[in-house]
C-alpha cells in the first residue's frame, strides 16, 4: 500500500521538546495528565480532529478484539521479534479507519512544525494511541530531531575504521532478536547493519563505547529505517534521552533510575514494597532490563513498540509509568509468591499479559502518579547519598590505612622492645662477667702477694718486708735495713741480671 | 508455579560469572532445562534458574544466578556475590582473552564474595575442537595453582555440564556439613522462603542506592 501523502521533511524540529538528561523530570510535568481521554484536549481540537480521535479509539478497540480472536501475537520473550504485526494486516474491515489514520498521520508529518508547536496535546494523544507502523521511521526521526544531523555524513567513514569494542559487539549481534526474520542467520542483512551501527556509535562516543542492551534499541530502529538514519536516531537518543548516562561504564544513571523507581514503589504500593523487601527481591532483579532496553526484552515487539513510541516523545518517564503499572496490576499475585515465584512470574507471566491489549497497559501507565518535581529532588538526594557513601568509603579506606600503619608500627615497636630487652640482658651478663673477672684478678693479686711473702719467709736470713706498690710484676723490695731483697722467681724484672749475692 | 517451596535438605546459591559470550546462560539452560539454543538473547542484568538434585541421599535445591558478562554490569552483579555459596567462573576455550581475564574475575570474588565460598573453573564450548585456543593443561595448571576444581564443558552437547554443577554442589555440601559454623544452607525439613543472595541486613542498602 502506498503512503497517501508526500512526506516532506521539515527543516528541524524544535529541540526543546526532546527530553534531555538534565531537565527530563521538569519537562515531563505537562505530560502527567491521563491519556486516552480526548476530552482533556477538546477545547483545542476541531470537530474533525475529535472525530478522528474517536475513530482511532474505535480502531484500537477493533484491533484488540481482532487480535484476541486471532491470538497470533502470543510470542515468547525469546522470539518476541517474530510477532511484529502491522496494523494493516489485522483485519479487512478496518480499512476505512485505517485510511483515515493514514491521512491524519500524513498531515501530521507534512505539517510537523505546526503540530509540534500548536497541537502538542493532540499529537501526544495520538502517539499514545500508537504511531502507525509505516509512519514510525519518519515520526521517530522527527520526534528526536534526527532528520538533519551532521554526524550522518561521517557514517560511511566510521564504517571503515576499526573499534576497540568490535569483539564485544560481534558477540552480541547474534544474540539480539535472534528469532526475528531480519536478524536471523549469520550473514543476514540485519546482523550486518546492526554491527555497523553499533560499531559506528562506539567510535563517536569512546567513553560509552558499546554497552550490552543498547543493541536491542538499535535493532528496533533498524526494523524501521536504513542504517544511517538509525545511527542518527540512536545518537540523539543517547545524547538527549538519558540513554548515554544509562550506558556509561559506571551505569550511575541506572542506579538513579532504580532509586527513583523504588521511591515510587514505596509511595504508591507500600505493601508490595514491604513484601519485596521481606523476600529480598531486589529492584535490580527485574527492573534493570526495563530501563536498559526500554521493555524491548520484556514485551513482544507489538507491545514494546507502543511503549517505544511514547518514549520517543516523552522520554524515560514512560518506563517508570509502565513499570509501576505492571506492579500495580499484578500486586495481588505477587504478594502470594516467594522470591523464586516472583522471579518466574516476572519472566513468564508479566511479559504476555498485554499481548492482545497494549492500550490497556498504556492506559494503566497513565493512571500512575508521576511527580516530576519529586523525581528531580530524588536525583539530588541520590547524588548527595552517593557522595556521602564515597566520603564514608574514603574515610573507611583512610581508617583502614591508618590501622594498617598502626599495626606495622606496633609490630616494629615490639621487635625493638625485644631487641632492647635482649641487649639489656646481654649487657647485664657482660657486666657480671666483668665483675667476676675483676674479682678473680683481685684474688690473683692477693695470691701473688701471699706467695711473695711466703717465699721471702722461706729464704729468711735477713728479715725483709715486701711492699707491693703497683702492678704484680713491678715491685721494689727494700729491706728495713736498707738493702735489696731478692725478687720472686717467676716474674722477671729488668733487674733480673743485677747481682744480689751480698745477702 | 507454586508459592510454597518443595522440601529439601539444602539450598545452595550458585553464581555464574565470566566474560560476555562465554556461554553462561547456555550452561544454565542445559543444566536446568536440559535444552540448548543457538539463539539465546544476551543477559541484561541478572537472571536465575532452579534445579533440585539428589546427592548422597540428600535433596539439594540449587538456585543458580546468571549474570551479564560485560565489565560495566559488575556494578549490578557484584551485589549477588555476597550470599553465594558457590561461584562458577566460566571462560570460552576458543577465546584466549576470556581465559586471560580469569584473574580479574578471581579478584572480584575476593572483593565481594564471602571468604569461604566454593569456586569452580569451567572452560565451555569444548565441542569446538578445531577452534580451541586454551589447552586443557594450561587451564588445569592455573586451576591447580589456585586449588580450584576445573572442568571443560560443552553446553551444546551436554558434556560435563551435569558434572560441573554436581561437583560444585558436592564441594559445598562437604564444606557446610563438616564446618562448625553452619550457615543458612542447611534447613532440614523446613519450608523456607528462598532467601536472597544477599545476607540479612543488606536490604537497607538496596533501597538506598540501587546498583551504585
Amino acid at each position: 500500500m502506498n503512503i497517501p501523502v508526500t512526506l516532506k521533511l521539515p527543516e528541524m524540529a524544535s529541540p526543546a521538546i526532546s527530553p534531555d538528561s538534565s531537565s527530563h523530570e521538569g519537562l515531563s510535568s505537562v505530560h502527567s495528565i491521563p491519556a486516552c481521554s480526548p476530552t482533556s484536549d477538546s477545547e483545542n481540537l476541531s470537530p474533525d480532529e475529535l472525530e478522528l480521535l474517536a475513530k482511532l479509539e474505535e480502531q484500537n478497540r477493533l484491533l484488540e478484539a481482532d487480535s484476541k480472536s486471532l491470538r497470533s501475537m502470543n510470542g515468547s520473550r525469546r522470539n518476541s521479534g517474530s510477532s511484529l504485526v502491522s496494523s494493516s494486516s489485522a483485519s479487512s474491515n478496518l480499512s476505512h479507519l485505517e485510511e483515515d489514520t493514514w491521512i491524519l498521520w500524513g498531515r501530521i508529518v507534512n505539517e510537523w512544525e505546526e503540530w509540534r508547536k500548536k497541537k502538542e496535546k493532540l499529537l501526544r494523544e495520538l502517539i499514545r494511541k500508537g504511531i502507525p507502523h509505516h509512519f514510525r521511521a519518519i515520526v521517530w526521526q522527527l520526534l528526536c530531531s534526527a532528520t538533519d544531523m551532521p554526524v550522518k555524513n561521517q557514517y560511511s567513514e566510521l564504517l571503515k575504521m576499526s573499534s576497540p569494542c568490535e569483539k564485544l559487539i560481534r558477540r552480541d549481534i547474534a544474540r539480539t532478536y535472534p528469532e526475528h526474520e531480519f536478524f536471523k542467520g549469520q550473514d543476514s542483512l540485519g546482523q550486518e547493519v546492526l554491527f555497523n551501527v553499533m560499531k559506528a556509535y562506539s567510535l563517536v562516543d569512546r567513553e560509552v563505547g558499546y554497552c550490552q542492551g543498547s543493541a536491542f534499541i538499535v535493532g528496533l530502529l533498524l526494523m524501521q529505517m536504513p542504517e544511517e538514519e538509525a545511527f542518527c536516531v540512536f545518537v540523539r537518543l543517547m545524547q538527549e534521552y538519558r540513554l548515554r548516562e544509562l550506558f556509561k561504564p559506571t551505569m550511575a544513571e541506572l542506579g538513579l533510575c532504580i532509586y527513583q523507581f523504588e521511591y515510587m514503589l514505596q509511595e504508591q504500593l507500600p505493601e508490595l514494597n514491604i513484601h519485596f523487601r521481606s523476600q529480598s527481591f531486589l529492584t535490580s532483579m527485574y527492573a534493570s532490563s526495563w530501563f536498559l532496553t526500554l521493555f524491548l526484552t520484556t514485551f513482544p515487539l507489538p507491545v514494546a513498540t507502543r511503549v517505544f513510541d511514547i518514549f520517543m516523545y516523552e522520554g524515560l518517564e514512560i518506563i517508570f509509568r509502565v513499570g509501576m503499572a505492571l506492579l500495580q496490576f499484578n500486586q495481588a499475585e505477587l504478594m502470594q509468591l516467594d522470591m523464586e515465584g516472583m522471579s518466574q512470574y516476572f519472566q513468564k507471566v508479566i511479559p504476555h499479559q498485554f499481548d492482545s491489549c497494549p492500550d490497556k497497559l498504556i492506559l494503566k501507565a497513565y493512571q500512575i502518579k508521576y511527580n516530576p518535581k519529586k523525581m528531580k529532588r530524588l536525583r539530588t538526594e541520590n547524588r548527595l547519598l552517593k557522595q556521602r557513601i564515597e566520603t564514608l568509603e574514603k574515610g573507611q579506606v583512610t581508617r583502614a590505612q591508618e590501622a594498617e600503619e598502626n599495626y606495622i608500627i606496633k609490630r616494629e615497636l615490639a621487635v625493638v622492645r625485644q631487641q632492647c630487652c635482649s641487649a639489656t640482658e646481654n649487657l647485664q651478663k657482660a657486666q657480671s662477667t666483668i665483675r667476676q673477672l675483676q674479682e678473680q684478678q683481685t684474688r690473683l693479686y692477693q695470691n701473688d702477694a701471699l706467695l711473695t711473702l711466703t717465699s721471702s719467709c722461706i729464704c729468711d736470713p735477713p728479715f725483709s718486708l715486701v711492699v707491693i706498690r703497683a702492678g704484680p710484676r713491678k715491685f721494689s723490695s727494700v729491706s728495713e735495713k736498707g738493702f735489696w731483697c731478692p725478687p720472686p722467681k717467676k716474674p722477671q724484672s729488668p733487674r733480673k741480671q743485677a747481682p744480689w749475692k751480698w745477702m | 508455579m507454586s508459592t510454597i517451596s518443595p522440601e529439601y535438605d539444602y539450598l545452595f546459591k550458585l553464581l555464574l560469572i565470566g566474560d560476555s559470550g562465554v556461554g553462561k546462560s547456555c550452561l544454565l539452560l542445559r543444566f536446568a532445562d536440559d535444552t540448548y539454543t543457538d539463539s539465546y538473547i544476551s543477559t541484561i542484568g541478572v537472571d536465575f534458574k532452579i534445579r533440585t538434585i539428589e546427592l548422597e541421599g540428600r535433596t539439594i535445591k540449587l538456585q543458580i544466578w546468571d549474570t551479564a558478562g560485560q565489565e560495566r554490569f559488575r556494578t549490578i552483579t557484584s551485589s549477588y556475590y555476597r550470599g553465594a555459596h558457590g561461584i562458577i567462573i566460566v571462560y570460552d576455550v576458543t577465546d584466549q582473552d576470556s581465559f586471560n581475564n580469569m584473574h580479574l574475575w578471581m579478584e572480584e570474588i575476593n572483593r565481594y564474595a564471602s571468604e569461604n565460598v566454593n569456586k569452580l573453573i569451567v572452560g565451555n564450548k569444548s565441542d569446538l575442537t578445531s577452534k580451541k585456543a586454551v589447552d586443557y593443561t594450561t587451564a588445569k595448571e592455573y586451576a591447580d595453582s589456585l586449588g580450584v576444581p576445573f572442568l571443560e564443558t560443552s553446553a551444546k552437547n551436554a558434556t560435563n555440564v551435569e558434572q560441573a554443577f554436581l561437583t560444585m554442589a558436592a564441594e559445598i555440601k562437604n564444606r557446610v556439613s563438616s564446618g562448625p559454623t553452619q550457615n543458612d544452607s542447611h534447613k532440614s525439613n523446613l519450608h523456607i522462603q528462598s532467601g536472597p543472595l544477599r545476607q540479612e541486613g543488606a536490604g537497607q542498602e538496596d533501597g538506598g542506592g540501587g546498583c551504585c
